[in-house]
C-alpha cells in the first residue's frame, strides 16, 4: 500500500458504515439485553453484601470487567467476592441463597454469550436448554441452603423459597421420570 | 459450498476459559467453605462446580457441521441470499456464526444447531459482475458451553451479477449500413418498404415493381408503350455495432474511495455503469436485428466478434460481467481493429487519454463513434484538501478531454446508473437527439 492509498484507507475509516450483511434468526435476543440483565444482577448481588465504599469499587470494577469480556475472569471473581464477603458476617448468612441464584445466573448467560460483541443477536432456542439445567441445579442447592441452615440453627425468613425449591424438585423427578420412561420404551 | 470438515479441517475441542476460571473460582469456594466451617460460602461455590461438571461430562462427538448454499441474486431489489444450514451433532449447544462479505458489515449470531430449516442471510449490493460474498468462519460451542472450538472458516462463494439493461427508444446509427437486409432503411435502393423514387425500368427489376400510372402518363406515345417506369424502394440494411468497454476504473461517487479502490457496495461504480450501458446498447441493437461485437480495453485478449441473435445477447452480457479492472493496458499495442462502417460505443470514464486517443483515432477512420461518459456524479465526503485539489486537476483534465472528443466530432452521452426517470429521461432524450442529428448512407 502506497503513502496515497493509506491515506485514502485511513480517511475511509471515518466515512458512513457500509450496508449490513442480514440474517433472519428466528427471534433472536440481542447481546446487550443479556449483558444488561447480568450487570443488573451483579449489582443487585453487590447490594446485598457491599457494606462500604471500598465494596463497593471492587464490585463495579468486577461488574465493568464481566460486562465488557464475559468469557473473560470477571463472573467467576463476582462469586469468590461475595463469599469473601460473606466470611465476615455471622456462621450462616441467609443473603447466601439469593447470591448462589445470582452467580449461577450470571455465569449460565456468560457461558451463552461468550464474547460475541454487543450487537449480535442469539436465537432464542438456544436460552431453553442452560435455563432448564439452571433450575435444576438451582433446586438442588436451594435445597442444600436450606438444609444448611436448619443445620446452623438459622432461621430462613423467606418462605417462598422452600417452596420454589420443593416445586422444582417434584418437577425434576417428573421429567426425569418421564425421561427414563422414554428411554425404557 | 463445503463444509469445514469437507475441506479437511479437524476442529479440536477446547475448554473454554470461562469454564476455567468458574472450575477454580468454585472450587476456590466449596474447600475454602469446608474447611472454615462455612456452609452459606459452599453454597455460593456450589453452582459453579456443577455447572462445569456438568459441561465435562458432555464431550461432544464430532465437530459442528455448517454449510451454505442456494446462492441466489434478486435482480429487482438488488439483493443475494444464501441459505445456512447447521447439522445436528451430539453434545453441539450452538454454533457462533460470522458471516462476511468485503465492503459489508459483518454479522455475527449464535445458532441454534438443531433447529432443521436454514437460516437466510442476505445483503444489498449493486455491484455487478463477479462478487466474493458470504464468507463464513464460525466456533462450536458444547451444550453447557464447557468446550468450543477452534475457528473455522469457509471460503466465500463466488457469484457472478449479471448487469442489468435499460430500455433505450432511439439510438445513433452507424453512418454506413450493411448487409442486403435488415431492420433500417439504409439510403440505398433495393428491397424495401419507403419509396425512394420512380425509375425507368433497368434489368433486374422486378415486373411486380412497374408502377403503371406513372408509365400511362409519362411513358406512353399514343396507344404504345415506349417506356416503362418502375417504383423503387429503399432497401433494408442492418447495423453493426462495436462496444467498446474500458474497465480499468472501476471507481465510485466517492473520490476519497478512489485510490484504495474500496467503494461502497450499495453505490454503483463506473465499471457498473458502463456495463448497464453496454448492456442497454447491446439489447437494443440485438433486438433490431443488428450485429453487436464487444471489445474489453483492460485486457490483451480477442474481441467478441459481432453476431446477432439472443444467445449473442447473453454472451455479450456474460462477457461484461467477467470484466475485472485490469491494468493490462494496451499501448504499445494497435488499437483494436474495427469492421468498416461499424458504429463505435465506447464507455469510458476518460479519466486517462487511453480511450479518448481510441475514440478519436476510430473518428478519424470514419467511423461514427459515441462515446459514454460512465463516470458517476463524484462528491467529496471525507477528502483532504491536498487530495481534492488532485481531484480538480484530474476532473479538469478530463472536462478537456470530453471537449477534444467533441471537437473531434465524437458523440459524448453522460450515462448515469439508472436509479431514477431523470436520468433515464436525460440519457434518452441525448440519444434522440443524436439519433435524429445525422441521417445514415
Amino acid at each position: 500500500m502506497n503513502s496515497v492509498t493509506g491515506l485514502a484507507a485511513h480517511h475511509l475509516g471515518r466515512l458512513r458504515p457500509g450496508p449490513k450483511v442480514r440474517i433472519t434468526p428466528h427471534r433472536g435476543v440481542p447481546v446487550w439485553v443479556l449483558r444488561g440483565i447480568c450487570a443488573g444482577t451483579a449489582a443487585g448481588g453487590a447490594a446485598l453484601v457491599a457494606t462500604n465504599t471500598f465494596m463497593w469499587l471492587v464490585a463495579a470494577g468486577l461488574i465493568a470487567a464481566f460486562v465488557a469480556q464475559p468469557w473473560g475472569p470477571g463472573a467467576p471473581m463476582l462469586a469468590v467476592g461475595a463469599g469473601l464477603a460473606l466470611l465476615a458476617s455471622d456462621p450462616f448468612v441467609v443473603e447466601a441463597m439469593p447470591l448462589a441464584f445470582g452467580a449461577h445466573l450470571i455465569l449460565v448467560i456468560a457461558a451463552v454469550i461468550g464474547d460475541l460483541p454487543w450487537a449480535a443477536a442469539i436465537e432464542r432456542s438456544l436460552l431453553a436448554g442452560p435455563l432448564r439445567r439452571f433450575l435444576v441445579v438451582q433446586a438442588f442447592v436451594q435445597l442444600v441452603a436450606l438444609g444448611a441452615a436448619q443445620l446452623t440453627g438459622q432461621d430462613v425468613p423467606l418462605p417462598w423459597v422452600p417452596l420454589v425449591a420443593g416445586v422444582l424438585l417434584v418437577l425434576l423427578a417428573w421429567g426425569g421420570l418421564g425421561l427414563m420412561h422414554r428411554y425404557r420404551r | 459450498m463445503a463444509t469445514a470438515e469437507e475441506q479437511g479441517r479437524e476442529l479440536a475441542w477446547r475448554v473454554t476459559p470461562l469454564a476455567v476460571y468458574s472450575g477454580i473460582a468454585g472450587g476456590l469456594l466449596v474447600a475454602g467453605g469446608l474447611v472454615l466451617g462455612r456452609p452459606d460460602v459452599v453454597v455460593i461455590g456450589m453452582p459453579l462446580i456443577l455447572m462445569v461438571a456438568g459441561g465435562l461430562a458432555r464431550v461432544p462427538e464430532a465437530a459442528p457441521q455448517l454449510s451454505v448454499d442456494h446462492v441466489r441474486h434478486d435482480p429487482e431489489r438488488n439483493d443475494v441470499h444464501a441459505d445456512i444450514r447447521t447439522g445436528d451433532v451430539a453434545g453441539v449447544g450452538a454454533v457462533r456464526l460470522r458471516v462476511s462479505t468485503p465492503g459489508h458489515r459483518p454479522i455475527e449470531t449464535l445458532l441454534d444447531p438443531r433447529r432443521n430449516q436454514p437460516r437466510r442471510v442476505s445483503l444489498t449490493t449493486v455491484r455487478t459482475g463477479r462478487q466474493r460474498v458470504f464468507g463464513v468462519d464460525y466456533v462450536g460451542l458444547s451444550v453447557g458451553g464447557t468446550f468450543w472450538t477452534d475457528r473455522a472458516e469457509m471460503t466465500p462463494t463466488t457469484i457472478t451479477l449479471l448487469p442489468r439493461t435499460s430500455r433505450l427508444h432511439q439510438v445513433p446509427l452507424p453512418f454506413q449500413l450493411q448487409g442486403l437486409t435488415g431492420s433500417h432503411y439504409s439510403r440505398r435502393p433495393g428491397e424495401g418498404g419507403d419509396l425512394r423514387d420512380v425509375a425507368m425500368f433497368a434489368p433486374g427489376d422486378r415486373m411486380r415493381r412497374i408502377d403503371w400510372r406513372t408509365t400511362a402518363r409519362r411513358g406512353m406515345v399514343g396507344a404504345t408503350i415506349n417506356d416503362v417506369y418502375v417504383r423503387r424502394t429503399f432497401a433494408t440494411a442492418d447495423a453493426h455495432v462495436l462496444l467498446v468497454v474500458d474497465p480499468r476504473d472501476a471507481v465510485g461517487p466517492n473520490v476519497a474511495t478512489w485510490a484504495a479502490g474500496r467503494a461502497r457496495p450499495d453505490e454503483p461504480t463506473s465499471l457498473d455503469i458502463a456495463r448497464n450501458a453496454a448492456a442497454s446498447f447491446a439489447r437494443y441493437f440485438l433486438d433490431s436485428g443488428d450485429r453487436v461485437g464487444l471489445i474489453d480495453l483492460g485486457r490483451n485478449q480477442r474481441p467478441l466478434v459481432p453476431a446477432g441473435g439472443k444467445r449473442h445477447l447473453h454472451r455479450v452480457i456474460h462477457h461484461l460481467s467477467v470484466m475485472e479492472p485490469h491494468r493490462d493496458l494496451r499501448r504499445g499495442v494497435r488499437a483494436p481493429q474495427i469492421p468498416s462502417g461499424a458504429l463505435v460505443v465506447v464507455c469510458s470514464t476518460f479519466l486517462d487519454d487511453h480511450s479518448a486517443e481510441l475514440a478519436q483515432l476510430w473518428r478519424h477512420g470514419g467511423h461514427r463513434v459515441l462515446a459514454i461518459d460512465v463516470l458517476p456524479p463524484v462528491h467529496t465526503d471525507g477528502l483532504m484538501p491536498r487530495m481534492d485539489l488532485a481531484r480538480r486537476i484530474i476532473l479538469m483534465e478530463r472536462d478537456d478531454r470530453l471537449k477534444r472528443l467533441a471537437a473531434a466530432d465524437v458523440e459524448v452521452v453522460r450515462w448515469q446508473a439508472s436509479d431514477g426517470p431523470v436520468a433515464d429521461e436525460s440519457r434518452l432524450a441525448a440519444l434522440t437527439a443524436l439519433s435524429r442529428s445525422r441521417r445514415h448512407r
